[in-house]
């Protein structure tokens, strides 16, 4: 078991930094493929050629992309993401100090996300068909239509304008007090509660599912009680299958952080990721988009490693644990 | 037999599925030592019988009339507490496919142990202790590598014989088999039934053995049952059930039977023609009457009583018409 869990971890983690290379690279070429030059942007119309050129060759940019490329992938290697054709600043420096930021309204995002759409789904499949399982249903439909964004401006104008209990938007740095995470609640809300409704719908349907398996009458059949069934037998084995899509739900999160950080004010990568696309700031945006893909690779290798955990039958092997 | 040598009986058992009739009337009483076969084919209402029994039907089935009892004491009806303490407890149940009946995520050890905690309270070392010996009696002898063993690690014959382990730790009074060894493989499968036997005698249990197949059945009971379409069609010892079937359709079912042991069959098989009709479609007259040779136009319209035959003393009954008056 122990060795299984090792071994995966390895191959899912050699399969996690090749897979970033290629998303460097795809994205590398990609905004090089889109309009707008950030040179431009920064200089404006009116501008001078001989400046021109002179910033082009200062960002490296008037080189190949070929080798815009080899140069980038030197230096990042030597922990080098050079600095934002915008302001000058390191993007290594601005990341690291912003990737606390949004790890940790993830994680927060996550806390309300998992206990929230897990429990949820439970209490549905266990009063499958009664009034307290359509009003689940009709109220995770809603939370999956409502994008972030909409959700996030509805919990501002309730908590913050017309209730006053949290600040609507703002940050303060990390400390283990109310005033850091007040700040942090209605952002982690709006970030969670959609992603609870996709879970609660997942763990439902997958509850569902494991009650019409052999073994739960087989438990039922030995004397536990129907609620112990429930908690020691189905929700195990339907969280198997609920857990691979929470993997995938880590995506939406980063994507809906980048939203969420801009409505909240929230000084956190996905804000800045935003503000670089917006200015072709090509630096700034393979540093993003590195940082995001990181976080998602990381997320999915635990994934894979909770999958190992929770289903005695997947061993050993790349391939077998994957989803 | 008299009542008060009954350890579990039925009495008129009748269930609906969305009103639909799925068992009608079912009546079968079993003494502590003794072996009950339970036969027909697949959807007859034998497995919805068992489950009836420990309170398990299926959403939407109801129970629309008749009596559960164990010992004497009503189990329909019956506070969930206390039918949790009667399954698993004085009334363990072994399945088809163990694979399936076994939870994928949990040790064989935690799922047998899970048994001893809620019926015995055994915890800790006394817990480990009972499973060693519930594993040896039947027939596990790897305890350790069992009691650590995920379901899929094990065999199909050793996963029905952690699953009968499992029945046996609350020290039951019934052992209900339904479709034990219909996913084992000839071999693995006798030997389970022989497991099944040497139990019922050594702990005295009494044992309703369900199966679709009368070959299983035959050698291993004293008493059999014939169900058809959700009635009993006839009641006799085991040992006369071949040679003197009245039933037409047990006489059909031993025609299609191969290698039944001792009876040597007297020509070639012969399939039943027709199928088991949808349940709750044809409750008005002889269900069976549609594929019986000898029907007559009455049977088509008079559900047939259950008519006690005296034989020896033995108690035997068949539900069929030709052992009606006026026939």
């Amino acid at each position: 078991m122990r060795n299984a869990l090792f071994l995966t971890a390895l191959s899912r983690i050699a399969t996690a930094v090749a897979t970033l290379l290629v998303v460097a690279a795809v994205v590398f070429f990609l905004m090089r493929l889109i309009p707008g030059d950030p040179v431009l942007n920064w200089l404006g119309s009116n501008y001078d050629k001989a400046d021109y050129d002179r910033l082009k060759a200062f960002y490296g940019l008037d080189l190949p992309v070929g080798q815009q490329f080899f140069v980038w992938v030197q230096r990042l290697f030597q922990g080098d993401l050079g600095s934002s054709v915008l302001t000058n600043l390191s993007v290594v420096e601005e990341l690291l100090r912003r990737i606390p930021v949004t790890v940790e309204l993830i994680v927060l995002a996550l806390l309300v996300a998992l206990p929230v759409g897990i429990g949820a789904g439970i209490w549905a499949a266990w009063r499958y068909g009664r009034p307290t399982d359509h009003a689940l249903l009709t109220a995770t439909l809603l939370g999956i239509s409502l994008p972030e964004f909409f959700v996030g401006a509805l919990l501002m104008l309730a908590f913050s304008l017309e209730w006053r209990l949290l600040p609507a938007t703002g940050f303060s740095r990390f400390a283990w007090s109310w005033e850091h995470f007040s700040h942090l609640v209605l952002p982690a809300l709006a970030l969670g509660l959609p992603r609870a409704a996709v879970i609660c719908r997942l763990m439902r349907g997958s509850l569902l599912e494991v009650f019409g398996r052999p073994f739960i009458r087989a438990s039922l059949a030995k004397g536990l009680s129907r609620k112990a069934t429930l908690f020691v037998h189905a929700v195990r084995n339907a969280l198997i299958p609920v857990v691979t899509v929470i993997g995938l739900q880590i995506g939406y999160l980063v994507a809906g952080a980048v939203v969420v950080e801009k409505l909240f004010v929230i000084p956190g990568v996905g804000a800045y990721g935003l503000n670089a696309v917006f200015a072709r700031d090509y630096p700034s945006v393979q540093g993003f988009i590195l940082v995001v893909a990181t976080i998602f690779l990381v997320a999915n290798v635990i994934v894979d490693l909770l999958y190992v955990w929770l289903d005695p039958r997947i061993r050993i092997g790349p391939r077998t644990a994957a989803a | 037999m008299s009542t008060r040598d009954e350890l579990l009986a039925v009495k008129g058992l009748g269930v609906n599925i969305a009103g639909a009739t799925v068992l009608d009337g079912v009546s079968l009483a079993i003494r502590p030592g003794e072996a009950l076969g339970l036969v027909g084919e697949s959807g007859c209402g034998k497995s919805m019988t068992s489950l009836a029994i420990l309170g398990l039907l299926p959403r939407g089935a109801k129970v629309t009339s008749g009596s559960v009892t164990l010992r004497g004491e009503e189990l329909l009806g019956a506070g969930e507490d206390a039918l949790c303490r009667v399954r698993g407890g004085a009334i363990g149940m072994i399945f088809q496919e163990p694979g399936a009946c076994l939870d994928p995520v949990m040790r064989i050890g935690r799922q047998i142990g899970e048994s001893l905690e809620i019926h015995r309270g055994l915890k800790g070392a006394a817990q480990d202790a009972e499973l060693r010996k519930l594993l040896a009696e039947v027939g596990l002898t790897d305890a350790e590598r069992v009691l650590r063993a995920y379901p899929h690690e094990l065999s199909g014959g050793m996963q029905q014989r952690a699953m009968i382990a499992m029945a046996l730790a609350g020290e039951p009074v019934v052992l209900i088999a339904d479709e034990p060894t219909t996913a084992l493989d000839a071999r693995i499968a006798s030997q389970i039934l022989d497991l099944l036997d040497r139990l019922r005698r050594e702990r005295g249990l009494a044992l309703l053995l369900i199966s679709h197949d009368l070959a299983v059945i035959g050698g291993r009971c004293d008493r059999v049952m014939v169900m058809y379409a959700g009635r009993l069609v006839e009641a006799a010892p085991a040992e006369r059930i071949f040679s003197e079937a009245r039933h037409p359709y047990t006489a059909a079912l031993i025609e299609a039977s191969p290698g039944i042991a001792g009876v040597a069959p007297k020509s070639a098989l012969r399939d039943i023609p027709g199928q088991l009709p949808a349940p709750g479609s044809v409750m008005e007259g002889c269900a069976f009457a549609p594929r019986c040779s000898l029907a007559r136009p009455a049977c088509s319209t008079r559900v047939p009583r259950w008519s006690a035959l005296a034989d020896r003393g033995n108690e035997r009954g068949v539900r069929c018409l030709q052992y009606e008056e006026g026939w």
